[in-house]
């Protein structure tokens, strides 16, 4: 009869090899399924730029259990934010006046947010069944912009989306969004010809809310 | 090594002690309905046995440095529920790893509490991370516990490791057994 202390011995051997064999297996597998290094460095296209904000801040969007704040608890509602003045992905400049006559939705979006990636395809999905009036242009802020997070570059993620309408790159520190009174993503000011606010929102917006929204603008 | 490349690392080693948790769970249920396992596999479980303490305390300390790889080098920010999951997770390091120096194998009575609240924190981001509508509906400009940092052969999460990492310690303390040589080895 064999040792049975020996062959014990030598199964636990046997399991502990086994064991530390398979974490050298699964790291080679990882270094093999992802390439090893890091990825190149992108190609030309900007992720963030230059902001600049000409005029006073609107106050930060009220904490109200509503994706759209009430009239009467939102104190930025007949206030005009300032104009953004900065650059699309493609270094390309891009203005954001509320007083230009032009009514208008700016939406501000996190690559990151999970809301915001469930929102844009919602508001696009609207637009591209052309139901936004020609006279109403929607304008998209991407802030709060971070590399290691989900989801980036956020030029990707947008043209992925189609996103038709002209994009700002907030700065790294998040002036435009800040300038805004943005408080969480996603965040949407309505603004009508006049360059007024004539509400906000944060969160995710259903398609009709939206849609009654800019018929306030509208008309 | 990319941040890719461990991430993907630390997600094969869930799936591992994956397998761990379901084959252990498998053969004790299989053990109970035929009442006894055939000899072979008798002696391939007593040197699992033996080997569990160490196990476990691999399991715990692998989590903990993944965790502080993911915070300190990949600069993932931890939100509220990771740190609780943290603060689940890092004494077992210490505990489990004197519990293995000494063979004590009682110490499951203090480390199975420890990681079912753990697994219970990590069970209830899980779901916050796959329904993010559930609790609101906008993220906080600071770290949101809904936003998936990770998401490995679509359905492993950061917080679903740190599920997997707890089950297989409770697994694994709940195997233990001291060898029968190793008390006699154990120093006087």
């Amino acid at each position: 009869m064999t040792d049975p202390r020996g062959g014990s011995r030598n199964n636990t051997l046997l399991i502990g090899g086994i064991a530390v064999g398979l974490v050298a297996i699964l790291a080679v597998v990882a270094i093999f399924l992802t390439g090893g290094d890091d990825e190149p460095a992108a190609d030309a296209v900007q992720e963030q730029g230059p902001v600049e904000v000409g005029g006073s801040a609107l106050p930060p969007f009220p904490q109200v259990p509503a994706l759209v704040a009430p009239a009467d608890q939102d104190p930025a509602v007949g206030q005009t934010p300032p104009t953004l003045t900065g650059e699309g992905f493609d270094g390309e400049r891009v203005v954001i006046d509320p007083a230009d006559g032009t009514a208008k939705v700016v939406v501000f979006l996190a690559h990151w947010c999970p809301h915001c990636q469930a929102e844009v395809p919602v508001l696009q999905g609207w637009i591209d069944d052309g139901n936004l009036p020609d006279d109403v242009e929607v304008y998209g802020v991407s802030t709060a912009v971070t590399q290691d997070r989900p989801n980036y570059p956020p030029s990707e993620w947008l043209e992925r989306e189609g996103w038709t309408g002209p994009v700002l790159l907030d700065d790294p520190d998040s002036s435009a969004a800040t300038a805004w009174g943005l408080r969480s993503f996603p965040y949407l000011v309505f603004i009508d010809t006049e360059g007024k606010v004539v509400a906000r929102a944060s969160g995710e917006l259903p398609a009709d809310q939206f849609a009654d929204l800019v018929d306030q603008l509208a008309a | 090594m990319s941040i890719d490349a461990v991430t993907t690392f630390l997600a094969l080693l869930a799936v591992l002690a994956l397998v761990v948790v379901v084959v252990s769970l498998a053969g004790w249920v299989a053990g109970r309905v035929r009442g006894g396992l055939p000899p072979a596999l008798q002696s391939l479980r007593d040197a699992v046995r033996e080997l569990a303490l160490r196990g476990a305390f691999a399991v715990a300390l692998t989590a903990t440095l993944g965790s502080l790889y993911l915070s300190e080098v990949a600069h993932f920010p931890p939100c509220e529920l990771c740190w609780y999951q943290r603060i689940a997770m890092y004494p077992l390091t210490v505990v489990l790893g004197v519990a293995a120096l000494r063979r004590d194998v009682a110490v499951k009575w203090y480390v199975i509490p420890v990681a079912l609240i753990g697994a219970g924190i990590s069970t209830y981001h899980y779901l916050l991370e796959r329904f993010p509508d559930s609790v609101a509906s906008s993220c906080d400009a600071e770290v949101p516990c809904t936003v998936v940092w990770v998401w490995k052969f679509h359905f492993l999460s950061i917080p679903g490791m740190a599920w997997i990492g707890f089950a297989a310690i409770i697994t694994l303390v709940l195997l233990a057994q001291p060898g029968r040589e190793t008390t006699e080895d154990a120093p006087t």
